[in-house]
């Protein structure tokens, strides 16, 4: 070939050559991050090199991780291949996250486990039988994957929720079960999920308190609320999830009208607040946490409702955003997330004079997690600790 | 140190390019040696003392078989050809099969081998290649202790391949031409690689683990062959994108290394289609143990014998269960039948219909190849056939067409060689337009493969948590 | 004669590729005689121990599901306020063939704790993902989730090597 030998092409050598240079400088140049705000995480740091670390060969692993988490424009590099993935190829889900219509993120539910889900709902009747003088009450959520079905993307599964959950509610046994699926499914063009993010959004939670307050014999009507917005610029966990980061949310907040003086005091802090919203987090990634300051193991409110009522509140995090609903009705409410609580219902009751008890969970965490049953079952730990 | 990750591309690679042009030709091969250790050492040090060892062992096994050789002494020769087959052969079976085997006579195990060493089954065979070629006089042994870690270890093809017979890379690493124009030609194949691995491989593979999720006794036939698909595809972007760097790797320092897959699925028959799947594992079972047992020319019920032993290695070597095996036996069988029973007949349909055919009784053979086990691989196949299951086409089958489906005819176009024609009629073009446009189109190709070599972390650290 | 010394040297590579290969080899490690008590305290010494509490044995089977009486030893420190991660478990099997079971136990409770803290807990999350460690051997099980997990972990290899 006579054109080798004149003079050989090069483009393609300076042009990686250049392209793979430039990154370098830049890696060197710009200083590292601790945190990504779109993904949530705390990123990989640069690995400090040691004999064990370069023997065992994991030194090679951390610098990977390094290098690929403080690679310059990082966020920029995921949405080009988030975009590839979505637009490009079609591809409908990500992570575990359904990429519906116009924007709107849905957790696929993970598959329940049969056996830990029948010990769970004995476990709730046995407690029901056992404090048959309160008022026990259990809502479970769908999801947003069950009820926005128009948004999933087209031939998507159908869900599996409304089955599982009229199964749920028919093996109750003294305990008023709330199921919402039909009057969620009847407005859901009003916005009652986010769509970047697992929860559900304070309208969604009214809706569901309008259903809840009969059973629970509270008169929900008696209450007018001012609904204010205070965010437009929410990415929820599902945005982190996916990689998508097409659309805002917006986060509303109902707050009962006339006074409502409440203190709540947090069992992982000594500091009391005026207010269940924490309006600091509304700067952090993580709006959501703006209800509650996002999970705590007990969460204690007390108000000035004067109705000599208690209630007991066992919840995952979409409870956080229905307390604002519940203030005005109890004089004491004690919110308890099993997850990150490692007292027993007994004590619990026992420690205050609880007259209503109510389980709030979203249907994904209620038929997959086993800290509720852990925390149904096992007698007070405390006890046996003195007796030791 | 793997070729698809931050520190190879952005680092390692140029790094090593500048370095090699800078070197005197004299050290080049010190140079790349040195480069090598580092790249093995980078991910797990341990498995450096293994191959370091390993190399050390088969170097003198090779420079004695020269010298027996020469001094024509053929039973000692053949002796200490023997053990070190059976040395390198028993380091291969130990660390990849020893499990396997004691389980399938049923005895349990209770100590764990340690972590497989990097590109075990590649090395292991290019040793066993040299040792072959030197005993056979087809090569001259590489005197210099270098040299012939170089052969065994250079990174390019260290992790997965190509396996380069010996008595084609030991004339490259005494004296090769080096251009700078391979450079050019050699990146273009490592950014190809790169990009069918990481863009086309990973995407399909996502694909084809949400299907394998999906409920077996439930799928239609629909999923089940869209899920077959995109298996057969994503292992063929997956490990053509491998060959593709590797080569490409090659001609970047100089070497030339002949092709690994030749458009495997426009194949008109199953001896066809491995011509051109996996070139190299082919060659090296058909020079190194087919013909050493006697090749075609023997009797016909020996011939089968020899193929037999040549299709169940083949399906070993890819892993230590059953269903290799099946699946080896299962090309076994096709071969057979086209080579004795259809031989003729094969000649009158027309090509379409059999590079149709032939690929759709590969994509066969890849269902067995991904199933964990028998039973799992033959209701797998019962379902593609529509026994059992939800019908031809249900929703679930539809949402993997509609997602799946723009990917799969990318890739399968992308399988055939109307691209590689289309790019190198442009390429030929010497205007500066063509070459910018072929700069533009591999910058983009490189910049895609960035992307996904990023944002795969995301994924792999979400897969961690569950 | 050449001959002789490349087949010398070629052996020599064998035997040492033979005695690297069975080093490396786990093997049923002889069942370490060192008093757990020691080791626990000397992993708990070496650990970040401010956010952990001991356990009682019922806790022990309520965040893991296994039955401390069916061990000959098995102490546990968990997270002291409930939003934290840190924990310790030692465990000596009774038996070798515990050691799936606790495998699992450990792997659950991961799982379990990741599941928890995911979404919410940026810090938890980093620790549960980069800073713990579970080690089986010589009859002993080590579970760790601190910052300095490496250190006990290390800690825990060189106290069970003790008599």
């Amino acid at each position: 070939m006579p054109s080798n030998q004149k003079s050989p092409k090069l483009w393609i050598t300076c042009m990686f050559m250049v392209i793979v240079i430039c990154f370098d400088i830049i890696a060197l140049v710009m200083p590292d991050k601790d945190f990504s705000e779109t993904e949530n995480r705390m990123l990989a740091q640069a690995p400090v090199a040691s004999s064990k670390s370069i023997t065992e060969g994991t030194l090679g692993e951390d610098a990977e991780k390094y290098l690929s988490d403080q690679f310059a424009f990082r966020d920029a590099w995921s949405n080009l291949s988030f975009f590839t993935r979505s637009m490009l190829f079609g591809q409908k889900e990500m992570n575990g996250v359904y990429i519906g219509k116009d924007g709107f993120l849905m957790l696929i539910p993970s598959e329940p486990a049969r056996e830990s889900l029948q010990k769970k709902l004995s476990a709730i009747n046995a407690v029901t039988e056992k404090y048959g003088e309160i008022n026990h009450c259990i809502a479970v959520i769908p999801n947003a994957e069950a009820i926005m079905t128009n948004k999933l993307p087209s031939y998507a599964p159908a869900s599996k929720q409304p089955q599982q959950l009229d199964d749920i509610s028919r093996s109750f046994r003294g305990i008023t079960c709330c199921n919402v699926s039909e009057l969620f499914k009847k407005h859901r063009y009003e916005e009652l999920y986010y769509h970047t993010d697992h929860h559900w959004t304070s309208r969604g939670a009214y809706l569901a308190f309008t259903a809840i307050a009969s059973d629970m014999q509270i008169q929900a009507d008696d209450t007018q609320y001012d609904i204010y917005t205070v965010s437009d610029s929410f990415q929820g966990t599902l945005s982190s999830k996916s990689g998508s980061h097409g659309y805002n949310d917006t986060i509303e907040i109902y707050v009962p009208k006339g006074e409502h003086p409440i203190s709540v005091r947090y069992s992982d802090s000594t500091e009391t607040s005026g207010s269940i919203y924490q309006k600091d987090f509304l700067n952090t990634k993580d709006k959501y946490a703006l209800f509650l300051g996002g999970n705590h193991p007990i969460v204690t409110i007390t108000t000035t409702a004067d109705t000599d009522r208690t209630l007991m509140l066992i919840k995952d995090s979409y409870a956080n955003c229905f307390a604002q609903f519940l203030t005005p009705y109890f004089d004491q409410i004690i919110i308890v997330d099993p997850r990150y609580c490692y007292d027993s219902v007994d004590m619990l009751i026992n420690q205050y004079e609880i007259t209503d008890l109510l389980y709030l969970y979203n249907a994904d965490t209620f038929m997959t997690d086993t800290s509720l049953t852990d925390f149904l079952t096992l007698e007070s730990d405390n006890s046996e600790q003195s007796k030791e | 140190m793997s070729l698809t990750r931050v520190f190879f591309v952005f680092f390692f690679l140029p790094a090593s390019i500048l370095l090699y042009r800078l070197t005197p030709i004299k050290v080049r091969n010190a140079l790349l040696l040195l480069l090598s250790l580092f790249f093995i050492a980078w991910g797990s040090p341990a498995d450096l003392i293994l191959i370091g060892l390993s190399i050390v062992f088969n170097y003198f096994t090779a420079l004695e078989l020269d010298e027996l050789r020469r001094a024509k002494k053929v039973r000692q020769k053949k002796l200490v050809l023997a053990t070190g087959i059976a040395a390198n052969t028993a380091l291969l079976v130990f660390f990849k099969y020893f499990i396997f085997l004691l389980n399938s006579i049923g005895i349990g195990v209770h100590f764990a081998v340690p972590d497989v060493p990097i590109g075990i089954s590649f090395f292991t065979f290019s040793a066993i290649s040299c040792l072959c070629d030197v005993s056979n006089g087809n090569e001259p042994a590489l005197k210099n202790p270098v040299d012939f870690a170089l052969y065994i270890s250079f990174f390019g093809k260290i992790t997965s391949g190509p396996i380069v017979k010996f008595s084609d890379m030991a004339k490259q690493i005494r004296q090769r031409n080096m251009t700078v124009g391979s450079v050019e030609g050699g990146l273009k194949l490592f950014i190809v690689g790169l990009s069918k691995k990481l863009i086309i491989a990973g995407s399909l593979g996502k694909l084809f683990h949400a299907v394998k999720a999906e409920d077996l006794s439930s799928m239609s036939v629909a999923t089940a062959w869209l899920g077959a698909l995109f298996y057969s595809l994503m292992l063929y972007y997956d490990f053509s994108g491998y060959s593709d760097m590797a080569i490409g790797l090659g001609k970047i320092f100089g070497f030339s290394f002949s092709k690994n897959f030749d458009h495997p699925y426009i194949s008109d028959s199953m001896t066809d289609f491995w011509r051109r799947w996996h070139i190299s594992l082919g060659a090296w079972f058909r020079d190194y143990v087919y013909i050493p047992l006697g090749g075609s020319r023997v009797s016909k019920r020996r011939n089968i014998i020899n193929l037999s032993v040549v299709w169940v290695l083949t399906g070993l070597w890819h892993g230590a269960n059953w269903t290799f095996v099946v699946w080896g036996l299962y090309h076994l069988a096709l071969l057979l039948i086209e080579k004795f029973a259809l031989k003729n007949f094969l000649k009158m349909i027309p090509r379409m219909i059999r590079i149709f055919f032939t690929f759709i009784l590969a994509v066969i053979g890849w269902t067995i190849f991904f199933s964990d086990n028998i039973s799992y691989a033959w209701s797998y196949l019962l379902r593609m056939f529509g026994a059992g299951g939800s019908g031809l086409l249900d929703s679930v089958g539809k949402y993997y067409l509609t997602s799946g489906g723009i990917l799969l005819m990318t890739a399968i176009i992308g399988a055939t060689p109307l691209l590689a024609s289309l790019g190198s009629r442009i390429d030929k073009k010497e205007s500066t337009a063509a070459q910018l446009c072929v700069t533009a189109f591999f910058a983009l190709l490189l910049l895609g493969s960035t992307a996904f070599m990023i944002s795969d972390t995301v994924s792999s650290f979400l897969y961690a948590q569950f | 004669m050449k001959s002789i010394l490349f087949e010398i040297c070629r052996w020599a590579a064998f035997a040492a590729a033979l005695i690297f290969i069975i080093k490396t080899t786990g093997g049923t490690s002889p069942v370490s005689n060192a008093n757990p008590q020691t080791v626990l305290e000397s992993t708990y010494a070496s650990a970040h121990t401010d956010n952990m509490q001991p356990a009682s044995n019922q806790m022990i089977k309520r965040l893991y599901g296994i039955d401390p009486s069916e061990y000959a030893f098995c102490k546990l420190y968990y997270p002291l306020t409930n939003m934290d991660v840190d924990e310790l478990l030692l465990i000596k099997y009774a038996d070798g063939s515990q050691e799936q079971q606790v495998k699992s136990a450990v792997d659950a409770r991961l799982d379990e704790q990741k599941k928890a803290f995911e979404n919410y807990g940026v810090n938890q999350m980093e620790l549960l993902n980069d800073h713990s460690v579970f080690k089986s051997e010589s009859g002993f099980a080590f579970f760790t989730v601190n910052v300095n997990a490496d250190q006990s972990a290390e800690a825990f290899a060189h106290a069970i090597k003790e008599d």
